[in-house]
Parts: C-alpha cells; sequence; structure tokens
C-alpha cells in the first residue's frame, strides 16, 4: 500500500532487517511499529524530548528526526542491545538501578544512550559535563539528580548511594 | 489516633530493595501504550478545532476519502447518536452540559478541541485523511478569562446553560466576620492567581481499542490511572455493558493525574473500532497533549483577607476563588470540595470562610492534576503568609513557627472538622533551612544588597491528604449515587507455591511492585523473589472494586491496605493447611522463612521456588 516504496537494510543492535518503507516513515515508528524495537520511545516528536534516542552509525541521533531511508545501509544501536546476552544488565544500567536513576522507566532507555555516548566519548566526566551531555533528554519522574549520579558512578567516580540504600546487597548487580 | 512506629525487624518492607521494575525498564522490555503489538492495527487521528469558540457550519470529508490508506471516520453527528453525553457530577443547572468524544450540539468549545476522528491503515494515512477534512467554522466570540466569563453579557460556552457557572457555594467555618471585625490588622490581597500548567507525562496518552464482535466486548490498552472509573464512564457513555468492556494497562511513562481523563479518546476509538471492524490506536502528539491534554486547575484568589493579631498570631483567612476549568467539567466540580482536605495548610487557623465558584471558559479541560486543588489553597495560604510577614514585619520562617500547629497538638481538627493525624512542622522546615544554611543564605543575600546582584530567598510549607473520600463529592450535589473509597488486593498462593499479588491500582514510576512485593513477602515469610506482583492493572484479571486506580495518592493507604487484608486472608489458608497436615492448632504455626513452622521441629515448606528437592514435611 506504500505508493514509493525504498527498500532499506539496516543492522538492528546487530541483526540484519530489511524493510520497505514510504519515504516520509521516522526512523522511530519504522523501529517501533514494524521492528517491535522498544528501546526508542515517542515523547514529543519534535527532537525535544530525547526519549527516541539511538545511535546510527556511531553517531547519537533522535529517531524521531531521522527518517528510516536516511538509516538505509547504517548500524542502529538501541537500549535494548546494551544488556548481555543472558540479559545480565550491564555496568551503566546496574548504575542506573542502584542510583535510582529510574521510576517510570519511558525517559530511560534515551538517557542510556545518551549517557552510553558521552562515556565513550572519552570527555572528562564531572557533574557539569554530565549535566550538559544530558541536556536533550527530558525526564518528568526523577529530577535528573540521581540520573547524573549514575552516570558519575558508571564512570568510576564516588558517588554517594541514595538515601537508605546499603553498600551491597544481594540483587544488586554491581 | 496515635501512630505506632511498625519499622522495626522486616526482612524486607522499609528497606531499600532493587526495584522489581528495573530490569524490564532498563533492558527496553516494558510494555508502554503505544509497544503493545497488534495484529491488523489501523491508526486513528483527530480532526481539531482551530478556534476557541466557534460554529461548526459544515464538515466535508470527500477528500479525505481519495487518501490513500483511508478507512473511516467518526462524525460528530455519529457520535450523538450512538452514545449518551459522558456522566456530569454537578447539579443543576449545569447539569445539562453535554461532553461527548466528539465536540457536540454544533459547536466547538476551546481550541484543539476533537471533531471528526479518523481511520488509516498507517499513521500516516490517519494524518493525511484528517488534514483532508474540510471544515467550516463561524467564530464566535471567545471567553478565556474566567473573571470575564462570570459576567452576565460574557458568551456561554454551553448555550444551553445560559451562564458560565458550574458550580457556586460558600465554606463558612468558624466566624470571620468577627475575626476580621476584632483582628488587630487585616492583611488584604485584591487578586493572587494561579496559573495553568500542564502535567506533561513524558508518555502522552496512548490509547488502542480492539472490539470483540464474537462476544460484544472492548478491550482498551493504554495508561488508565482510574480503570473502573473509566470502564462505567465508557459504558454509560456506549450504551454497553460495563462487563464487556476490559482495561489493560502495563507500562506506563507518567501520569500525574491526567491519565484520568482518558475514557473521552477511548470512546471514539471503541466506536471507530466497532465500526470498522479493526483494532484501533491513538498515539496523542505533545502538540495535543498540551492542547487537550488536561490542565490544572487555573485559580483566581479575589478579596483576600486574613486576621492577624500583633503577636502574630494569625486568626483566620476569607476569600472569593473562581476555578477556571476550561470548557468541560469532566472531574470537575470536584476541585470545588478537593481543597478542603486541607482548609488550615500548615497553621492553627480558627475562621475560614471561601465562596467557590467554578467557571468555564473557552479553553481546554482540566484534569485532577497531582496536588489536585489542595495545591491552589495551599500556595495561596502561604502567599498570603508571607505577605502578612511582609507586611507587619515578622520574619517570615519566625511567622510561620508561630501559627504552624505543634507537634503536641496532633490529632489536631481542622476548621471544617478534618484531623491531621500527625506531623511535625516545625521540625521539618528546620530541617529544611539547615539543608540551605538558612543563616548564611540570608547573611549572603544581605551582603550583595545595593550591588546589583539580588538574591532572593522564598520560604513554602505543604501538607497533603492521603487517599479520598468521594462522599465530599455529595457537597457538590448531593445526589451522585456514589460516596467513600474503596480498593481491591488479591494475593494467592500458585500450584507450585508461587505467590502471585495484584493491587486494582496501577502504576506510573510509584514501584508498586516492589512495595506489594515487600509487604507481602514480609507477612508469609517468603523470600522477595518468591512473590510475583502482576504489571498494572487488566480489570478482567485484577481485584477492582469503584474506586480502583491510583490517584489522590490512595496506593500508600488503601491500595496496600487492601493487599494486607487479602494477604492476611492467604496466610490463615496456610495455617489451617499446615496445621491438618502437622498435626498442630493454626494459630501455633509460624510463616517464617518459607516454611510454616510448628515449633519447636515440625516444618512445612511453604515456597517452593525452583528447587524441589527441598519440599519436605516433618511430623
Ligand atoms: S520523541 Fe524524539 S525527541 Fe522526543
Ligand atoms: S523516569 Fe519517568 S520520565 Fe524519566
Amino acid at each position: 500500500m506504500t505508493s514509493d516504496p525504498n527498500p532499506i537494510t539496516v543492522i538492528v543492535d546487530g541483526r540484519e532487517e530489511r524493510g520497505v518503507v514510504s519515504a516520509r516513515k521516522l526512523l522511530v515508528h519504522w523501529l517501533r511499529d514494524t521492528l517491535d524495537e522498544r528501546g526508542p520511545k515517542i515523547g514529543c516528536d519534535t527532537g525535544n524530548c530525547g526519549a527516541c534516542t539511538v545511535r546510527c552509525d556511531g553517531h547519537l541521533v533522535k529517531s524521531c528526526m531521522v527518517l528510516a531511508v536516511q538509516a538505509d545501509s547504517t548500524e542502529v544501536e538501541t537500549a535494548a542491545g546494551l544488556a548481555a546476552e543472558d540479559g545480565t544488565l550491564n555496568h551503566l544500567q546496574s548504575c542506573f538501578k542502584r542510583y535510582h536513576a529510574l521510576q517510570c522507566g519511558y525517559c530511560t532507555s534515551g538517557m542510556l544512550m545518551t549517557a552510553t555516548d558521552f562515556l565513550e566519548s572519552g570527555e572528562e566526566v564531572t557533574d557539569q559535563s554530565t549535566r550538559r551531555a544530558l541536556k536533550g533528554n527530558i525526564c518528568r519522574c526523577t529530577g535528573y539528580e540521581n540520573i547524573v549520579r549514575a552516570v558519575r558512578a558508571a564512570a568510576g567516580q564516588d558517588v554517594p548511594l541514595p538515601h537508605g540504600a546499603v553498600p551491597t546487597r544481594e540483587g544488586d548487580d554491581l | 489516633m496515635t501512630l505506632t512506629d511498625t519499622r522495626a525487624a522486616k526482612a524486607f518492607t522499609g528497606q531499600a530493595m532493587p526495584r522489581k521494575e528495573d530490569d524490564r525498564l532498563l533492558k527496553a522490555q516494558g510494555e508502554f501504550g503505544d509497544d503493545t503489538p497488534i495484529a491488523h492495527l489501523a491508526y486513528v487521528n483527530f480532526v481539531r478545532s482551530p478556534y476557541a469558540h466557534a460554529r461548526i457550519t459544515s464538515i466535508d470529508v470527500s477528500a479525505a476519502e481519495q487518501v490513500d490508506g483511508y478507512l473511516g471516520c467518526l462524525l460528530p453527528e455519529e457520535a450523538e447518536a450512538l452514545t449518551d453525553g459522558f456522566m456530569e457530577l454537578q447539579g443543576p443547572p449545569a447539569d445539562v452540559e453535554v461532553d461527548r468524544c466528539l465536540t457536540s450540539l454544533g459547536k466547538v468549545r476551546f481550541v484543539g478541541e476533537a471533531v471528526v476522528a479518523v481511520a488509516g491503515e498507517t499513521r500516516e494515512a490517519a494524518r493525511d485523511a484528517a488534514a483532508a477534512v474540510l471544515v467550516e467554522y463561524e467564530p464566535l466570540t471567545a471567553v478565556a478569562d474566567a473573571r470575564e466569563a462570570i459576567k452576565h453579557d460574557a458568551p456561554a460556552v454551553h448555550d444551553q446553560i445560559g451562564h458560565n457557572i458550574a458550580w457556586d457555594g460558600t465554606f463558612d467555618y468558624g466566624d470571620i466576620d468577627f475575626a476580621l471585625d476584632q483582628a488587630d490588622h487585616v492583611i488584604e490581597a485584591d487578586e493572587l492567581h494561579f496559573h495553568r500548567s500542564s502535567a506533561t507525562p513524558l508518555e502522552c496518552n496512548a490509547i488502542t481499542v480492539q472490539y470483540d464482535a464474537g462476544v460484544e466486548t472492548f478491550t482498551i490498552i493504554g495508561g488508565c490511572a482510574q480503570p473502573q472509573v473509566t470502564t462505567l464512564m465508557v459504558a454509560a457513555a456506549l450504551r454497553h455493558s460495563a462487563e464487556r468492556i476490559r482495561i489493560v494497562s502495563k507500562d506506563f511513562g507518567g501520569s500525574f493525574g491526567v491519565k484520568i481523563g482518558m475514557y473521552v479518546q477511548a470512546t471514539a476509538l471503541a466506536l471507530l473500532s466497532r465500526k470498522l471492524g479493526r483494532p484501533m490506536r491513538w498515539t496523542e502528539t505533545r502538540t495535543e497533549h498540551h492542547l487537550t491534554g488536561g490542565h490544572c486547575n487555573e485559580r483566581w484568589f479575589r478579596n483576600v483577607k486574613m486576621a492577624v493579631q500583633s503577636d502574630g498570631t494569625v486568626l483566620g483567612l476569607s476569600y472569593d476563588a473562581l476555578d477556571d476549568i476550561g470548557a468541560y467539567t469532566r472531574y470537575e466540580p470536584l476541585g470545588a470540595v478537593i481543597w478542603s482536605h486541607v482548609t488550615n495548610a500548615c497553621y492553627q487557623l480558627s475562621h475560614l470562610k471561601v465562596r467557590f465558584r467554578t467557571v468555564y471558559t473557552n479553553k481546554g479541560p482540566v484534569l485532577p492534576v497531582r496536588g489536585y486543588s489542595r495545591v491552589q489553597h495551599l500556595w495561596l495560604v502561604e502567599r498570603m503568609m508571607d505577605i502578612a510577614a511582609h507586611e507587619l514585619g515578622f520574619d517570615p520562617v519566625e511567622f510561620r513557627m508561630h501559627n504552624y500547629i505543634k507537634p503536641e497538638q496532633y490529632p489536631y481538627t481542622t476548621v471544617n472538622g478534618c484531623v491531621y493525624d500527625s506531623g511535625n512542622l516545625p521540625l521539618s522546615l528546620s530541617k529544611a533551612l539547615d539543608l540551605i544554611d538558612y543563616q548564611q543564605a540570608r547573611q549572603l543575600q544581605a551582603e550583595v544588597r545595593g550591588t546589583g546582584k539580588r538574591i532572593g530567598i522564598g520560604i513554602g510549607s505543604t501538607l497533603d491528604s492521603g487517599t479520598n473520600n468521594f462522599g465530599q463529592a455529595r457537597i457538590i450535589y448531593e445526589h451522585l449515587p456514589f460516596g467513600g473509597n474503596t480498593e481491591g488486593g488479591l494475593v494467592r498462593m500458585g500450584a507450585d507455591g508461587t505467590i502471585f499479588a495484584v493491587t486494582g491500582g496501577v502504576a506510573f514510576g510509584q514501584g508498586h511492585e516492589t512495595t506489594v512485593a515487600q509487604v507481602v513477602s514480609d507477612m508469609l515469610g517468603v523470600g522477595y523473589d518468591d512473590v510475583v506482583v502482576h504489571r498494572g492493572a487488566d480489570s478482567s484479571l485484577s481485584a477492582q472494586t469503584g474506586f480502583s486506580g491510583s490517584y489522590a495518592s490512595q496506593f500508600a493507604v488503601t491500595g496496600i491496605g487492601a493487599i494486607i487484608n487479602a494477604t492476611r486472608k492467604l496466610a490463615r489458608e496456610i495455617r489451617l493447611v499446615a496445621a491438618s497436615v502437622l498435626g498442630a492448632e493454626p494459630d501455633d504455626i509460624m510463616l517464617e522463612g518459607g516454611f510454616a513452622n510448628n515449633p519447636p521441629e515440625r516444618v512445612l515448606r511453604v515456597v517452593n521456588g525452583q528447587d524441589r528437592s527441598k519440599v519436605r514435611v516433618t511430623r
């Protein structure tokens, strides 16, 4: 039923995906509606909230601002690809869990992708640089403080645990 | 009522546990409103009014019909024929308001109001087809200010009501006239404004409705904060049995109160799904959310008077409130009474008089946004405390400390007979002041004075009610067919010994799965991981009652209360079974460590977990 069929091939979290999309189809809609990829979320569809953040050929992008055809022949990484194959959380995800950096979890995938990119960028990790790195991602629940702490903890910094948390206990992945 | 400290010696309750929700959310394995995969799904887009107030002169969908992928549409006249207006809470005369899933009676009443619902094979087709619908309007004078809306010559938002007052009442406690007359000082403010705002959960509304013709059942999928009331609203509007409406909410990305209002769009989707024989999904855009998503109550406080003694004692307060609720009442005019949970705010007032009017304007309808209606009153009281302290030369902290309800005064009865059960307001403020080093902040403020730099220091104190009592709704309208409050909890043991729990409410970030597991595992003496808590709500599965849902800070009181009572019943049954197997008295059975113990040596394993080798009965 697509009047302008465009075949695309995209590596999504390491899997090759082929599809036929209309030229106007947004990458976020293709990932979500066609592939059932739940990493990118839609919070604004205007490039403001960062919930749809993924990496495309190593570049951090808001997938509501990218057409699916633009992603042809690229490699897309979503938050669904962060954990180990057996489901174990990666270090950043574990820090998010430990520092209570999520509540509803709707911003979380985007936050994780932005933070992943930031931590891999080699930029010096400080409270300020972390906040600047996350400025394109909105969270309506947490008030950001614990997200910033989680990212800094993931960078190996000594960050105070959330109120009431005990240093180690069963169930923590750290 | 006295509070006992129940925190001692619990394995899980009161401990900082890893949240049960986190792993799936961190791994993008949650299921939010727009995530649920549905076969043969179609998409809906709404044609919305660009006018705040206008008469609809014609609607032409012929161009939409030409759009590739167009499936059909729902027009206002169809909605009028197929549905009844949503239930109104106000009594006469404003009960003749008509509110439907699409605009009705030939008018639009706010910018963004849905006029036509259009269905398409794809999101793009639905959007294109909606854009091709031609609606002709004859603009009418709009009223966007509650102060104008109450004037006799103001245009009526609902013609059949004839004016814009949805509710008008006076709350008069103590004797404010006497207090104002006798007080050493009367502090006055002509007008204070609590502005409109949006709750903006990061996930907008995302609703899918599937109609199963075989069993005549609508399944509504997506974030719904008040499932049973929603069921009743949709059922009555559709003239359909409530038992043939199922609401399923899994993960949801915030609500802050506004996802109580999703029954409006769900009704339009239900009609389309039945008519076109396909499941329908509507994913709200952020722009739509800002236009229509349920704003917070905008309130004008006029003619505010506070009676204060020379020693700083506040005697009482009076004001006129105009609550601008936009074009439809929906959850309103409940806001006219909900503020009265906290009449005294944090203070020992003895007199309070409020005239409250709920006013229609040509703006987006409000919904019970977090802090609903209390926050407006609490803000007003705090503003007046500051204004009074300033005018009378008191330090704002000292002035508050002087007037706070004191720890030894609990249980404290407010002017309208409500009871504040416990608290320590002076200590709370002292702690907050310590955290910002108040003395130093004041010093800094003084030091920079005159340098062109200015430092502002604001003090605000607040308290809030937990859970709800719909009995108050009868202050609004005595014939309303409901009152009180209820919540359900279901706790059962599966065939393999796993404990399963579900509340009637939903969670949008609060971590209910974690909290329920903490409480249940402690009560049954099993492990945290032995308790499986159902995510979200499913009206065909969870123990829902008429007022089930997550709103009005219900969970910690009513939600957990229901779970505790259900767990007690299960514990009783486990004791009965264990007692008969072990040949003991039920009351002598202790539930601990996953076992039902009859000391000193007889044990029955309660929770198998995965390790069946440990199943044993020792007699
Ligand atoms: S949905 Fe893409 S930035 Fe908000
Ligand atoms: S956790 Fe809810 S939006 Fe960030």
